[in-house]
Order: C-alpha cells, then structure tokens, then sequence
C-alpha cells in the first residue's frame, strides 16, 4: 500500500518516526509511505495549489511541486496533516484582548459561531485541497499532527484556559467539516495529551526553544496511528 | 420686510442670494454642478466623530474613516477575523457593533440601554432555529449565538462599549431612515424589524405596530439630546435623513406613498430640530439623492439602492464644507470599502414581503 502525507512542518516529526520504524525493522513491510512539504502553516490560508485535471501543484516556490499522474494510481490514500492546525489562531495576540463568550475573563467576548467562521476561512484553500483531491477519486484521510504545547510562551500570554477553548472549537469545527466530506481523521491518542489538550511535555521537540513541533517518538507514535487506521480503512 | 433704498422698491427676495433661486440653481446649472446644497452650521474636522443610523448611514461612516476624521469605533473587529467577514459580524458597520438603528426609538432606547435605564426583557431575545438572537440587533452576526448565556455577555459588552463611545463622542451624526417601527407592548421596546422576520415570532397580544408621528419622532430625538448632552454637554448633532425608501410598509397604503409619508415627517423633524438648536446641523444627504433636479439618477433600476457615484456625490458635498484632514477625493474613494458593501437587514422584509 503507498500512501502520500501531505502537511506542514508538523509532518516532520511523522516523517522522522517513520524514518525511524522502518530502521527498527518493525514497520509493515506492505505500507510505504511517502512525505511531501506543502506549505508553512500561513501559506496554506492562501491559494497554496493549482489543479489540471489530474495534476495537482503547489504554488510555493518554497514547496517541492507533486502531481498525481493519472489521478488515483499513484497511491492508494493520500492523508493531509494540517487540518487541526490551529497554532496561527490560538496563538494570535489579539486574543490578549479578545475571549470568549460566555466566561467572563475580562476580555472582550467574541462568538463561538465567529471562532468557527475564522477557522472555516482560515482552512479553506486546504478543504478545497482536499475537495479536489477527492474529485479525482483520491482516498484522503486527515491526520492530526501535533497539539499545542501549555509551556508555549505564546500560549501562556494567552491564557492557556482560553486557548483551549478556542482550539477545541477550531477542532470541532475542522471535524465536522472533514466528516461532512466523509473524510476520516487519524487523531492524536488521548494518553499523549493534558487534561486541557495540551501535548504532553514528553512528546515536545527536542530542541530547546521549539515550542511547535513534537519530537520523532510522537512521530513513531503517529505513524503507528496512521498505520492501524489504514489496516481497518 | 420692505425697504426702500434710493427710490427702488426692496422686497425679502431681492436679496436673498442666488441659491434661493429654482432657475439659479436648477434650471441654469447641470444637476452635478449644483454646488450650494449645504453650508456648515460648525466644523467637525477636528472632532471626535460617532455614527448611526439607517443602513445609508454607513457610507457616510465609511466616508469619514476613509478621509482621515477621528471617526470612532468602540467595538473594533478582532484582528484575526478576517477583513472580508468584519462586516458580516457587525464590526466596522458603525462606531458601535449596534447594527442599524432605523427609528428615533431605537436610538433613544440605544443611549438608555447604554446607561442601564431600559431594563432587560426575556421578550427581548429571540429564538432563532437552534440558537438565540439579540432582538436590539438580529442580524448583527450571520448566525444566531449558541445560548443565551452567550447572547448576554455580548450584548452586555456591546452597550458598555456604547457607553464609552456616548462618553468620548463630540459629533454624533444620525441617518433618520424610518418612521414605522415594531414595539414590544410590554415596555415599547423597538426593534429594527418586525418580529418574525430575523428571528422570534410575531405574536400580535406581544407585539405591535407603529408608524411614529412628527412629535413622537421630535420628542424621542429631543430625549436623546438631552442624554448624550448629559453625558458630553458640548455634543453636537448632525442628522440626515435616508434617501433610499422603505421595502415594505406594514401601513395600509402602497409603499411609494408610506415612503412619502415617512420621509416627509422625517425630513420635518430633521429640519426643526436643526433650526430649533444651534448645535444640531442637518445635512441634506436626502434632497442631493432623491429631490427632483437629480432626475432619479442616482438611484439603482430598482429605484430604491443608491449607485456608488450617488454616494460620492454626497459625500463630495459634504466634503465641500468639512474639510478633509488628508488626502484628496480620488484617493478617499479608493481607500473607501465598496460603496455596496453595506448591511441592511430592511432587506429581509424582501423576503417575506406577500405575492399579493
């Protein structure tokens, strides 16, 4: 089975841990996975690929272009990790000033319904990706790459409670949408996150100062997810 | 008055200026030349700067903050939404995000709400589908809020940013659209529609109907004067009235004609109070628009929307007497949002309007 990851830099960590599965020996000998970089987390907000026909590019110069020769026969799925992304909005400043309503935080309350709008906006070219993608028969799946850290400087400026919040309405929101379109999300294990959602310290880049990324055993730990969800897909 | 200077025969017209002259203004000049529609009762150039109104009064909103006034906004829009969706969530609609305020009622009861003197009602919420909607501002987002606990803390947020903005405004400037208004029996709250419409339902035992009268209308504005003076005794008011005619009229009478009615009384009212107070101005947005010499060209072929030169042109009168602090005309309307890009929830009567 080949199977084509698509994302952010968040797909890193997974393509590390596959790296490193396959090393051990103990991956499937049956899955092949390969790993393309799309975009930046911003750069996907914007019209980050163009279609014809059955070949897909990414605009980027930054991003290696891919394209599907023949629609579906280059692989079997093709699963997007940037879905969940939801760093850009929880860790926007303007939320110094801004909550959510209705808990009185002594921000300026803003609607749940307006959460979920920015997270549509924001996701948009990335659903019409994947909208496009399955127009030419491709099995997508979406993979949830990470979770944001509590420790994030940007988080606690925020106020953890509240970023929370917004992260499980960007999440419920992204959710939906991607089962609207029947479309299957491989997420991250409950025992890797808080009480609140946050990515267990344990799971976080082994660089000091990397408050984004999870380091390559989440990455294995993913893989494996993805793994045993194509096994039953 | 007659006087008599060396031997002529002087009349009150004889020196009257050009201007009030129909073949001086009308029949000698192209209809986009005519250049003394107003003249300034006092300058606003350097004042703080709120607006409200019918759905016209958000081009001159728009006008003001594209050209450099100090046009406030108490509610500014998250810097995360998106620019496109700002209106749609009320933000950048107004000074405040309070949605259109149609009727000198609404306005009145807006500066009430604002200093805690209209109690809140549960008939001032209404359900729409799963959620709620705030009755003062229905379709002030484009869905309703999830409960009601949700609903009040933005409405309670919302009215203490009016309170700041009443506090820090030293020019209000108000756009009468209309006169027929939907009250609440139980404490004459009006609303910008008719219940039923944006959300709720009509209940005749609850609701009602009113078409305001000229001293309803005087009286309601006389009452907002006399808040916001009390607040800021130096305010100052400037009042236009709305060009563009009702959709629909609950009266009994065809809707060209309860326009006719409307506009006149609100025109009225502009009008005496302008004359009754030196710090209230009237600035004729409704006779550059709709009044005869303009031959109906200003207007959309449903001959009711105004075309975006309309709106310039008013403006460019405005303009004429308010200086600019920056920038010249052409670089005012290129920074300006699309002059369609309003929100006029008077629209929804469309939708429910009878086939017969």
């Amino acid at each position: 089975m080949r199977v084509l990851i698509l994302g952010n830099s968040q797909t890193v960590a997974i393509a590390r841990g596959y790296k490193d599965w396959v090393a051990s020996g103990l991956a499937p000998a049956d899955l092949e996975l390969d790993f393309r970089f799309i975009g930046m987390g911003r750069e996907l907000q914007s019209q980050f690929y163009s279609v014809s026909g059955t070949q897909f590019a990414t605009q980027s110069q930054k991003v290696v272009s891919f394209a599907f020769e023949g629609g579906t026969v280059d692989y079997d799925h093709v699963g997007l990790a940037a879905p969940y992304f939801s760093s850009l909005l929880c860790k926007d400043p303007d939320w110094v000033t801004f909550g959510l309503a209705p808990y009185k935080d002594g921000k300026t309350p803003v609607s749940r319904h307006l959460v979920e709008h920015v997270t549509r906006l924001g996701q948009r070219h990335l659903l019409g990706f994947m909208d496009a993608l399955q127009a030419v028969g491709t099995r997508v799946f979406a993979i949830e790459a990470a979770r944001l850290f509590r420790d994030s400087p940007l988080v606690q400026r925020n106020d953890p409670k509240l970023v929370a919040r917004i992260d499980a309405i960007f999440c419920q929101t992204m959710a939906a949408e991607l089962e609207r379109r029947s479309i299957r999300s491989v997420l991250v294990p409950r025992e890797a996150c808080d009480k609140k959602g946050f990515l267990l310290p344990e799971h976080q880049s082994y660089k000091k100062g990397d408050t984004v990324h999870a380091n390559r055993a989440f990455g294995l730990l993913m893989v494996q997810q993805i793994c045993a969800f194509l096994q039953g897909a | 008055m007659i006087r008599i200077i060396k031997g002529a025969v002087m009349h009150p017209y004889s020196i009257q200026p050009r201007k009030a002259f129909w073949r001086r203004v009308v029949e000698e000049v192209h209809p986009l030349a005519i250049d003394t529609w107003y003249e300034k009762k006092f300058s606003i150039s350097d004042q703080s700067i709120a607006a409200a109104g019918s759905c016209f009064a958000q081009h001159i909103g728009n006008a003001l903050r594209s050209s450099g006034f100090k046009f406030l906004d108490a509610e500014p829009a998250p810097k995360f939404l998106p620019p496109e969706a700002r209106l749609d969530f009320g933000y950048g609609m107004y000074s405040a995000r309070y949605g259109n305020v149609y009727t000198s009622r609404q306005l009145v009861q807006l500066a009430r709400r604002a200093l805690g003197d209209f109690e809140h009602l549960a008939a001032h919420i209404w359900k729409k589908g799963d959620g709620f909607v705030d009755a003062f501002r229905p379709t002030i987002e484009p869905a309703p809020f999830a409960s009601v606990e949700e609903l009040v803390a933005l409405r309670d947020s919302h009215l203490a940013s009016v309170l700041t903005l009443f506090q820090t405004t030293e020019v209000f400037i108000f756009t009468l659209g209309l006169t027929e208004a939907w009250l609440l029996k139980q404490d004459g709250a009006a609303f910008p529609v008719c219940p039923g419409t944006a959300g709720g339902t009509f209940d005749p035992d609850l609701h009602m109907f009113r078409n305001l009268g000229y001293g309803e209308i005087i009286e309601d504005m006389e009452q907002f004067f006399q808040i916001m003076r009390s607040i800021n005794p130096n305010m100052k008011f400037v009042l236009t009235v709305s060009p563009v005619p009702l959709t629909a009229t609950a009266t009994e009478h065809n809707v060209v004609v309860a326009s006719s009615y409307s506009k006149a009384v609100l025109r009225a009212v502009a009008g005496d109070l302008a004359a009754r107070h030196d710090w209230v101005d009237y600035f004729p947005s409704y006779e550059i628009i709709s009044s005869i010499p303009m031959r109906s060209q200003f207007y959309n072929p449903d001959m009711r929307t105004i075309v975006a030169d309309g709106v310039a042109h008013v403006m460019k009168s405005f303009f004429s007497q308010h200086a600019k602090p920056v920038q010249d005309l052409a670089m005012i309307l290129a920074a300006e949002p699309d002059p369609d890009d309003i929100k006029c929830d008077e629209e929804l009567l469309d939708g429910f309007g009878g086939e017969n």
